[in-house]
């Protein structure tokens, strides 16, 4: 018999950056807020600090920060027409749990999409046509939202980050040193750039003199002191290095530690539950209403939480998982293509290419930072034309190294045994004079690649896990390859380049091997009901009192990481909800 | 008064510019190698460019005192104290008497005497124990774990575990005056640099907070029967 809390306004299914950043703006509106989450407690001081967190053992190899793959799984399959299989250990993407999720082991690269991002489907079949679009087999859509209208939300998350870089265009000026391909902002960054590491100044030559516009990449790991617009204070970067998969000891970066919680603890009418797994969302007699939902504390009973409204904010795969757990919308079927939850689950499509240099061009890649480099977007999404191409979409390039941790950091070039003696030579020979290249692009949906819940495997807790049907589409297999040809121009440029290498993205999707963290879709956004979960919103259509925050929400995932993008759709939800749900809750749209 | 001649002037000029030169190294410590012998003679003696014997203020151990604006130079690495010298000859660091002496004194100088005064193993005078209990556990808890209401991070993460320091940039606080902590604390505060990563922190911190990291710290070099190493502090228990 479930225990029965006190009611409240607002619970908020796992407390991430989704869930602590709309919370925080709803502070002050006096509403009663409930935030749940299945991981434990931690904070900067005293849980973040040195020498403790600078344990690569722990959390870049055994993955300390990340869902328990033990209790929770997923499980993989390529094709519709095979059995999928748990995944133990993580590898290609790396979910967060914990108090702060994976807004404390992020890198802090900062984007937004494009303005095209938001009408991808009329943007294409405008430039390229219907008949070129239909021959790529893409189950691309709008989004339902404009870029103008996210804008000042854009803006609102940089300036609570403190986001470093350079502004390429405001308000339509081009402006010298940033991104001239970048969507127009309405004012520069609040705080400048960081440093430039010497592999993003070799990249900079080397792209410069093919005729390229490299700039600095938006980092919220900032690069000086800085007092946000809620008051709250960030230190500047001290390039150590360990910045993703690791949490910032100095405050430095951007996560709901420095930039939520402080204001949320503070709040009398914010309380907040850890080692809480939330199991389903409870509905009414309807099914239109949420009532509430239903989680397991930290001793294993099992508790019922009425609430008025409700927030997923899971993780993209995971608020889909609840969404179908709680029988909430229409499961997507690929055979039919009807339903739409679970439908449009894509990924990022990534590869990266190498430079080998002699003894004497040191490198250094220990001085790291999550964000630090130097990049070139004219390669990204639709900034050129692809009509000589059959692809759509497209890569950034950008030269950093996070840092350069010894258990991890082993660049060797072709031909390197891949053991034993010889390859310990190479190691000790190239660690400090090898260039690197990111080449980071766009995921295009398609009818087959999806989410629903699997058969077979569950969870700790006995119900199914999430099952992922996934394979890169040969659409982004041409653009990476496109585009890491680019990166093979620039890292052959690079000047002192010896030697290049490029492993440009194959089928099939290796999970064992990092990509990327930026799992997207399966809860999308849309106009229209029948094809989509949420509305520009993020309002369920099916439960005009539930949310479903993030990535989930995105029809297709553009070249960029995508932390700046949600984090604008989040910022627009609470803006909703705090000036309009509230005074009538119901159908937004 | 006698009328400079043309080569006079020249060799002035000359001179003044060799001196811009010289006080000039803004790309760290530089690279020259320190000789601890000729360091010694400049410790004891100074030089005839008008340099006063470090030993006048800092001792000949570099066990320095404690008024407060002497710091102890014993223990702390050759790198860390070069590159000082050179941030005081640039006007990086700010302080009358140290511009002036490092601005005389050649990089090769800096090298030297702080050669000399890295290799001391000088030992540590008994700390300064009129404090409270709370006090020393505030500064061992921000030493260690830092404050997340203040935003102020641990100070060993950079300082390193029992504050030995990190070459080139970070002195060892192991051991220094509480006093002498505390009036860096201050000018750190009062820079208002926001590229200086010590003045956040510094400025986060109250009055209080600032004697408690200093006495915690100066406690630290007497609790070690020996003056530390590396391998010493990988063998003791944990602070």
């Amino acid at each position: 018999m479930a225990t029965v809390m006190k009611e409240v306004d607002i619970v908020f299914v796992g407390f991430g950056f989704g869930s602590s950043m709309v919370a925080k703006e709803l502070v002050g509106t006096g509403l009663k807020m409930v935030g749940l989450e299945r991981g434990f407690p931690r904070y900067t001081s005293p849980d973040f600090q040195s020498p403790e967190i600078h344990d690569e053992l722990r959390f870049a190899v055994r993955k300390a920060m990340m869902q328990d793959n033990v209790r929770e799984a997923i499980t993989l399959r390529h094709s519709p027409d095979q059995s999928a299989l748990p995944v133990r250990r993580w590898g290609a993407f790396l979910p967060g749990t914990g108090l702060g999720g994976s807004g404390v082991h992020w890198n802090g690269q900062t984007f937004r999409f494009q303005e095209w991002d938001f009408v991808w489907k009329s943007r294409m079949q405008d430039r390229y046509g219907k008949k070129f679009l239909d021959s790529l087999d893409l189950t691309i859509q709008d989004w339902g939202v404009t870029y103008q209208e996210l804008e000042p939300f854009f803006d609102r998350f940089e300036y609570l980050a403190g986001t470093s870089g350079k502004a390429g265009n405001i308000n339509g000026k081009i402006e010298p040193g940033g991104n001239p391909f970048e969507a127009a902002r309405s004012r520069e960054y609040p705080t400048p750039p960081l440093k430039e590491q010497y592999n993003g100044a070799l990249f900079r030559k080397a792209a410069t003199d093919l005729g390229y516009h490299p700039y600095p990449q938006p980092a919220s790991n900032l690069s000086v002191a800085y007092t946000n617009p809620d008051g709250l204070k960030l230190n500047a970067c001290v390039y150590c290095g360990f910045c993703e998969r690791f949490a910032c000891e100095h405050y430095a970066k951007a996560s709901p530690q420095t930039i939520a919680l402080p204001i949320l603890l503070r709040s009398p009418n914010f309380e907040l539950r850890t080692q809480c797994q939330v199991t389903q969302v409870n509905r009414d007699s309807s099914g239109k209403k949420a009532t509430g939902v239903t989680y397991y504390d930290a001793a294993g009973r099992e508790v019922f939480q009425p609430a008025s409204l409700v927030v997923l904010s899971m993780f993209p795969f995971n608020n889909v998982r609840m969404l179908l757990l709680s029988k909430i919308g229409d499961p997507y079927d690929p055979q039919t293509g009807k339903g739409a939850v679970g439908k449009n689950y894509t990924y990022q499509t990534v590869s990266d290419v190498w430079s080998y240099f002699d003894q004497d061009v040191n490198i250094n890649p220990f001085m790291g930072s999550g964000a630090i480099g130097t990049m070139i977007d004219d390669f990204g999404g639709d900034n050129f034309d692809h009509g000589p191409y059959s692809f759509i979409g497209g890569s950034y390039l950008l030269a950093a190294y996070t840092g350069g941790r010894p258990i991890e950091t082993h660049p060797v070039p072709p031909g390197t045994p891949k053991w034993g003696k010889g390859w310990k030579d190479a190691v000790i020979k190239h660690y400090n004079h090898t260039g690197h290249i990111l080449v980071h692009g766009s995921s295009m949906p398609t009818r087959r690649n999806y989410l629903d819940l699997d058969p077979t495997y569950r969870d700790a807790w006995g119900l199914p896990l999430l099952r992922m049907t996934f394979d890169f589409p040969e659409n982004d297999l041409r653009m990476n390859r496109f585009c890491s040809d680019r990166g093979l121009e620039i890292a052959r440029a690079m000047p002192g380049s010896k030697g290049v290498l490029a492993t440009p993205r194959q089928r099939p999707f290796d999970v064992t091997q990092y990509q990327s963290t930026h799992n997207s879709g399966g809860a999308i956004m849309g106009t229209d009901p029948s094809t989509s979960v949420v509305n520009k919103y993020l309002q369920s259509w099916d439960v005009p009192n539930l949310f479903v925050l993030g990535a989930s929400a995105f029809p297709h995932n553009g070249t960029y990481n995508y932390t700046g993008t949600l984090m604008a759709l989040n910022l627009h939800t609470a803006d909703v909800i705090r000036n309009r749900y509230l005074k009538s809750p119901g159908p937004l749209v | 008064m006698k009328i400079p001649t043309r080569a006079t002037i020249a060799a002035a000029l000359l001179a003044s510019i060799s001196a811009i030169v010289l006080a000039e190294n803004p790309a760290g410590p530089n690279s020259y190698r320190g000789d601890p012998e000729r360091g010694a003679k400049i410790a004891a003696w100074g030089t005839s460019n008008g340099v006063a014997s470090c030993s006048s203020c800092h001792g000949y151990d570099g066990v320095g005192n404690g008024t407060s604006v002497v710091p102890r130079l014993a223990g702390q690495t050759a790198d860390y104290l070069t590159q000082q010298l050179d941030k005081f000859a640039a006007h990086r660091r700010h302080n009358v008497y140290m511009t002036n002496f490092a601005q005389r004194l050649s990089p090769q100088e800096r090298a030297d005497v702080s050669a000399y005064y890295a290799a001391l193993r000088s030992s540590f005078p008994p700390p300064n124990d009129q404090f409270a209990p709370e006090l020393f556990e505030r500064g061992r808890q921000l030493a260690t774990v830092g404050d997340d209401k203040l935003t102020v991070p641990s100070c060993n993460n950079c300082h390193g575990p029992q504050g030995i320091g990190e070459s080139p940039d970070i002195p060892a606080l192991k051991g220094q005056y509480s006093n002498y902590i505390v009036y860096r604390l201050q000018q750190l505060a009062a820079g208002h640099n926001t590229a200086d990563l010590m003045f956040p922190i510094s400025a986060s911190l109250t009055p209080e907070d600032m004697n408690a990291v200093a006495v915690y710290f100066a406690s630290l070099g007497i609790s070690s029967p020996k003056p530390s190493n590396v391998q010493q502090i990988a063998n003791s228990p944990s602070h």
